[in-house]
């Protein structure tokens, strides 16, 4: 059963219990609980930009089509489509490589905003002085995901998982942990 | 006066074409390069198990840019 429900999370799912994952500071003895990402959902808006963008470049196509003459085309939409697929690609890194890493041991938040902008907070749980979760609009509430904040003692970095799916389940994990 | 003509204010088009496609290509060589080292970082802070086919798509982009290039040269 266990088993079973190992195999259904799979590193590229957005709320993965215990992946086959390792992260960069961690300890020999520390196990990765949970593996948090931003709600599918959530990653729809640049999924559009991009769609609206392949359009554009079909529109542009057919209305230059007979400016322009067959290499040029072919190295105009060559550069385009590649424009666009970079554009999917940087989107996707941004979307795999955010993460919220629950261990034995702390909280982890790896950031990175523009991909090329890297923010690792953790803290211990022992650190933990508060937890809140939210979920702003209809699309949240319906899915079940939400942003939860995650308060520490003294000078140390909040911890804060953008857009996770099940929020009060993973707020639950986290108590439990801290206790 | 075709649409283009009318952009391009009737000027050398293919002279135009050839610069903008190669500068732009050759910014989307550097950019497809900083995305590759910045996924080489990205596999170290969180090692996956398909690390392998991220970074080659990383990889395939820049040889995609490499091409570009060749082509901005030599087909326009």
């Amino acid at each position: 059963m266990e088993d079973s429900k190992q195999k259904q999370h799979n590193i590229f799912h957005s709320y993965c219990i215990k992946p086959n994952i390792r992260f960069e500071s961690q300890q020999e003895d520390e196990e990765v609980l949970l593996v948090l990402r931003p709600h599918p959902i959530s990653q729809i808006p640049w999924i559009i930009n991009g769609l609206i963008l392949f359009v554009l470049l079909i529109l542009v196509d057919i209305i230059f089509f007979n400016s322009l003459t067959l290499s040029q085309f072919i190295v105009i939409n060559a550069l385009s489509i590649s424009f666009i697929v970079a554009f999917f690609w940087f989107n996707f890194l941004a979307y795999f490589f955010n993460v919220g890493i629950v261990t034995t041991h702390r909280i982890v938040d790896v950031n990175y905003n523009t991909v090329f902008y890297k923010d690792v907070a953790e803290t211990i749980y022992s650190k933990i002085e508060d937890i809140s979760t939210k979920s702003p609009g209809i699309l949240a509430s319906f899915f079940d995901y939400g942003d939860i904040y995650i308060q520490t003692a003294g000078s140390n970095m909040n911890v804060r998982f953008e857009s996770v799916p099940k929020p009060v389940e993973v707020t639950k994990t986290i108590t439990n942990l801290s206790d | 006066m075709d649409f283009y003509g009318f952009i391009v204010g009737g000027g050398s088009t293919e002279f135009l074409i050839k610069t903008v496609s190669m500068v732009f290509s050759f910014l989307f060589f550097i950019y497809t390069l900083i995305v590759y080292r910045q996924t080489i970082i990205m596999i170290k802070t969180l090692t996956v198990s398909r690390e392998k086919i991220i970074s080659f798509i990383s990889f395939l982009q820049v040889i995609i840019a490499l091409v570009l290039i060749l082509m901005s040269l030599f087909l326009i």
